[in-house]
């Protein structure tokens, strides 16, 4: 499925045309970084998944509307990023009502610095904390690229921004943990 | 993101498959295809078909007279072409109407 190497824009073009096995093909390619990034945004792997499941129905619903002259990547996670939203806002709204109805409300996304037991030599508690050190854009960014080995160029296309941000803030995210797990490191008998 | 969850080629294919075959159904399903699915629609269909018989079992009941010709006679105007308008089931006839304003006018 992933050995096609038509581009993305030709791909898409026949899926609309009906080749399923083009879309199957172009949705292969950009599983991981949709969900990855969808992850990110709702913390939470299921919810996800729900959500790069409709944006792979947009995106081939939109298909004839999409400009061929421009890259696939930036709509495709453009699409991702407003669903997830929507979602987030969504069950903010939910959890607000059964608050108010005096009911438990539902459950908080789990938050994404899990991952920093990755970190190596550290335990997780340690990683834990540093990772709370980052701004939420920074832990985002260093999750991908240096946890995920994303590209600098895929992130940026994911979270929309431009590629040098996406360097800035892996750079300050590395600088902001390695200070303070020497910090810690130094703290420790 | 979890460190739990899965992120292997294994995983990443089969979910890819799962995604692109429902993507590709939900995109080939037409206006009529929603109507035999969604509950709304069916819903929808239902009020507008009884909307679509009333109206029409409507106009019928008031031609058959169910008002009661006894109350229409009493609330029509004294005045014969009055009557000859509400009371009877023809309208009148143009000539009668002529006649009626002629000897009025005369009066």
């Amino acid at each position: 499925m992933t050995d096609d190497a038509r581009a993305d824009a030709e791909l898409l073009s026949a899926g609309a045309r009906g080749d399923d096995l083009a879309f199957a093909v172009l949705v292969r390619r950009y599983i991981r970084p949709a969900t990855l990034l969808a992850s990110q945004l709702l913390g939470n792997r299921d919810a996800a998944e729900d959500i790069v499941q409709d944006a792979f129905i947009v995106v081939h619903k939109q298909a004839r509307k999409f400009d061929a002259a421009r890259p696939f990547a930036p709509w495709c996670f453009a699409i991702v990023r407003r669903l997830a939203a929507n979602r987030r806002s969504r069950d903010a709204r939910r959890s607000r009502l059964l608050r108010l109805w005096g009911r438990v409300g539902v459950a908080e996304p789990v938050s994404a610095h899990d991952e920093t037991m990755l970190i190596a030599g550290l335990d997780a508690t340690l990683a834990r904390r540093a990772m709370e050190l980052l701004s939420p854009m920074q832990r985002a960014c260093f999750e991908l690229v240096a946890l995920k080995d994303l590209s600098i160029a895929e992130v940026a296309d994911m979270h929309g921004i431009s590629e040098s941000t996406v360097r800035q803030h892996v750079f300050r995210a590395r600088s902001a943990l390695r200070d303070a797990l020497a910090g810690t490191r130094k703290e420790k008998p | 993101m979890t460190i739990n969850d899965r992120d292997d080629d294994q995983y990443w294919d089969a979910l890819a498959h799962r995604v692109a075959a429902r993507a590709a159904r939900g995109a080939h399903r037409t206006s009529l295809d929603w109507l035999a699915r969604s509950r709304t629609a069916w819903l929808m269909t239902s009020v507008l078909l009884a909307a679509v018989l009333m109206f029409v079992m409507l106009p019928a009941r008031r031609s058959t007279g169910d008002v009661g010709p006894r109350w229409i006679e009493v609330v029509a105007p004294a005045d014969r072409i009055g009557k000859a308008i509400v009371v009877r089931d023809q309208p009148p006839a143009v000539g009668t109407l002529l006649v009626d304003q002629a000897s009025r006018s005369s009066r």
